[in-house]
């Protein structure tokens, strides 16, 4: 990543999906790395709170979905808005290389990270070289 | 025992853990974003200025009230500390640095779509405001700013008289 690259404007896209309650929802932007022990996913998801945040795990499938807290008050009348808010919803297909039993989350200045470990067995393994 | 080339099979179990979209849809979602920023980059009634290349980043969305206007930006991952808001007459100036945390060793980007780097944008506020009076608050990567208006920018309602 180059330091010095701008950020684009925001990476959260409408969903195609239909709502099934009103106002628009997002998918968060995420960055996903692997160490050897875990797979770890970044999400930005600004404007919510760790209560709002559900994530759910059925099927191998990882279900994050967070709830917008509302902002304006009544009486402000819009100047320039250049951003919706809406609700963040995401889902991910989890392997059974996942052990979908330690998955943890943390939630810190809009950013949601999920922790999901992997089994021993998919873990790397380093073979040693024995010199004759 | 099988013996399968290292790296190839570390690629197949990482695709085999998480399947975000199929080819296609990736594809046309990339063409949107790029569409969106080519095409919302301009057509705004408030004159913007922009330090940076392509469209205003960070995005605003400012609001008024009778006695205060606030505005609101969505910054999450930055430091409080590495933020810095500034009122210049009745223009209002933010900038920061948005930084990967992730640059350690033994880690493999999988997927990336957050972008990170410096940003700045400065704008033109719809009305004066007391500079001594604006608060700014950064919560869940939401960024706050509210800034009272001036005494001489409230609206002040003039009785209509008529003459019979």
């Amino acid at each position: 990543m180059n330091a010095t690259e701008t950020i684009e404007k925001t990476t959260a896209r409408p969903m195609k999906a239909e709502p099934t309650h009103s106002g628009q929802v997002y998918m968060p932007a995420v960055d996903i790395f692997e160490r050897a022990d875990e797979l770890t996913i970044v999400a930005d998801m600004p404007g919510t709170t760790g209560n709002d945040i559900n994530i759910q795990f059925e099927n191998g499938l990882l279900t994050v979905h967070g709830r917008a807290t509302p902002r304006r008050g009544v009486d402000e009348r819009c100047v320039l808005c250049e951003y919706g808010l809406g609700d963040f919803h995401r889902t991910f297909e989890i392997g059974e290389l996942i052990d979908s039993g330690r998955i943890t989350a943390e939630y810190a200045d809009g950013v949601l990270t999920l922790h999901l470990p992997k089994v021993p067995a998919a873990r790397p393994r380093k073979i040693e070289v024995r010199a004759s | 025992m099988n013996l399968v080339p290292w790296k190839g099979k570390k690629r197949e179990a990482a695709s085999d853990l998480l399947d975000l979209a199929a080819p296609a849809a990736r594809m046309r979602n990339e063409m949107e974003r790029l569409f969106e920023r080519f095409l919302n980059g301009t057509g705004l009634d408030w004159p913007i200025e922009s330090f940076a290349f392509g469209p205003e980043v960070p995005a605003l969305d400012i609001t008024e009230t009778d006695d205060q206007v606030v505005v609101r930006t969505e910054l999450p991952g930055v430091d409080p500390k590495e933020l810095e808001v500034s009122v210049t007459g009745d223009m209002l100036s933010i900038s920061g640095e948005k930084k990967s945390q992730m640059e350690k060793k033994g880690e493999n980007f999988y997927h990336s779509e957050r972008r990170f780097g410096m940003f700045r944008r400065s704008v033109r506020l719809p009305s004066h405001v007391d500079r001594d009076r604006v608060t700014a608050d950064y919560t869940n990567g939401v960024l706050t700013i509210t800034l009272k208006k001036h005494e001489s920018a409230k609206a002040k309602k003039v009785p209509v008289r008529t003459s019979e």
